[in-house]
């Protein structure tokens, strides 16, 4: 039912008073902020809650969707290590002889271990930057993506009447981006360690007469 | 070696020694039984000399050139370049040795095939840190003398195997190394191009007067080296003298 606030305070006898007041905010994140604003200006007496507090359940379940969504894609990285792992392996094997040819040169181990290590540190900047690119563009177009994937499939990935949510939030923390960038790019370089190694330990000898 | 028996107003000075192999000894691991190719080797090196390592296929020859240019390590014995024990040599600063003091040539080239002749020429020079617009300079130059100044951008696979025994050669010398171990250099090539290969070692070496060490079973390419040093089975069979 819907009446007017004149009306309202008639029925309810409020005079020139009212049960609650809505506050909409430019920044849904400031809510706390604000909260504490208004609870100094108003004083005691009167009850100040936040969208956060009144939509609990379904925000603690996104928290958990989103460290469930953390350890994914944390373990789907550590797969792609493998990935650069195994291909490094491969890559040792083939080219143990140009490995002996470079000892009976003169290269250290050193130098064959760093030859080999920046191939995965290539590997990894190359990644890392391809990700941050791509990374930056899906979180920015996020909204475009899945009004195009609900045009395609006509399958709602993150329905309002679940999550309340007409659009999909988001939110660029550049020190998050610091973090997974850095963590990808180590893990990249820990991927391409082993098969380095054990390049740089190959004996001249075996390694030239490696069939 | 032979004294020179006539008097000579001025007596030659003897050259100093550059390498000298004592009681060399190196053994293998083959299926449980102990495989010995080299016994007991004894052999000594001039500076400026050329020597060819004669001996049949399996006599020895490549374990020997591996322990002299320090690839590998003897069982037993040790080795003396000037007066430095390779034994001592932790493996940076073995990498250095063979940087600096030896050039390889193999049988087989080993170019990268990845590189086109000049950056293969350039190799060892890159990897002593030589600036690269001076191992550049160093490589056209090599490949210059030894006549393929017009194949400086092909890659190993775009060349015969005599050029790419060439650009060999030319990765050899990059660094000016004081000694050359080339395994059986004519090996892959047929006989008139293994003779040019022979020829231009020979020519570089009266040139350059840097110590030659070939190795190989073809007493032709031998005939060519004053002193021939034949390995049978492991063991130094005769030295003639020259």
């Amino acid at each position: 039912m819907l009446c007017s606030l004149a009306n309202a305070q008639d029925l309810y006898d409020l005079g020139e008073g009212v049960h609650g007041l809505l506050i909409s905010l430019h920044h849904p994140e400031q809510a706390e902020a604000a909260r504490a604003e208004l609870a100094g200006k108003l004083g005691a007496g009167l009850e100040i809650t936040t969208w956060m507090e009144e939509n609990s359940a379904i925000l603690e379940a996104l928290i958990v969707e989103k460290n469930v969504m953390f350890y994914l894609l944390f373990f789907i990285t550590i797969v792609a290590a493998f990935g650069i792992t195994s291909a490094l392996i491969t890559f040792v094997v083939q080219k143990t002889r140009e490995i002996g040819t470079l000892k009976a040169l003169g290269a250290s181990s050193g130098q064959v271990l760093w030859l080999f290590l920046s191939q995965s540190l290539v590997v990894g900047v190359v990644g890392v930057m391809a990700g941050f690119g791509l990374g930056l563009l899906a979180v920015t177009y996020r909204n475009h993506f899945l009004r195009f994937m609900r045009g395609v499939t006509g399958f709602e990935l993150f329905p309002a009447r679940i999550y309340q949510f007409n659009e999909l939030p988001g939110l660029i923390v550049p020190g998050d981006i610091g973090i997974i960038c850095g963590g990808s790019l180590l893990i990249c370089l820990l991927a391409g360690l082993a098969p380095a190694w054990n390049a740089s330990r190959l004996a001249p000898v075996d390694a030239l007469r490696h069939e | 070696m032979s004294e020179a028996a006539a008097p000579t107003p001025v007596s030659p000075r003897p050259s100093p020694l550059l390498l000298s192999a004592r009681g060399l000894c190196k053994a293998y691991r083959l299926d449980h039984r102990i495989v010995d190719v080299l016994r007991h080797v004894d052999l000594t090196l001039a500076k400026g000399e050329l020597v060819a390592l004669r001996g049949a296929s399996g006599a020895g020859k490549s374990t020997l050139l591996h322990l002299l240019g320090g690839l590998d390590v003897p069982t037993a014995g040790q080795i003396w370049f000037a007066d430095q024990n390779l034994a001592t040599l932790g493996p940076r600063e073995l990498a250095r040795f063979r940087n600096r003091k030896i050039g390889f040539i193999f049988q087989a080239y080993h170019l990268l095939p990845e590189l086109d002749a000049l950056e293969n020429v350039c190799l060892p020079a890159r990897l002593a840190r030589v600036p690269a617009a001076e191992a550049e300079r160093r490589g056209r130059d090599l490949l210059l003398r030894v006549g393929l100044g017009h194949r400086l951008e092909h890659r190993p696979g775009e060349l015969s195997g005599g050029e790419q025994q060439r650009v060999a050669i030319a990765r050899a010398l990059v660094n000016a190394p004081e000694i050359i171990l080339a395994d059986e250099p004519t090996g892959n090539l047929d006989s008139h191009t293994g003779e040019q290969i022979i020829a231009l070692l020979c020519a570089l070496h009266d040139e350059s007067r840097v110590t030659l060490l070939i190795a190989t079973h073809d007493a032709k390419v031998a005939a060519r080296a004053p002193r021939v040093v034949e390995l049978v089975d492991g063991q130094i069979a005769a030295a003639p003298a020259s």
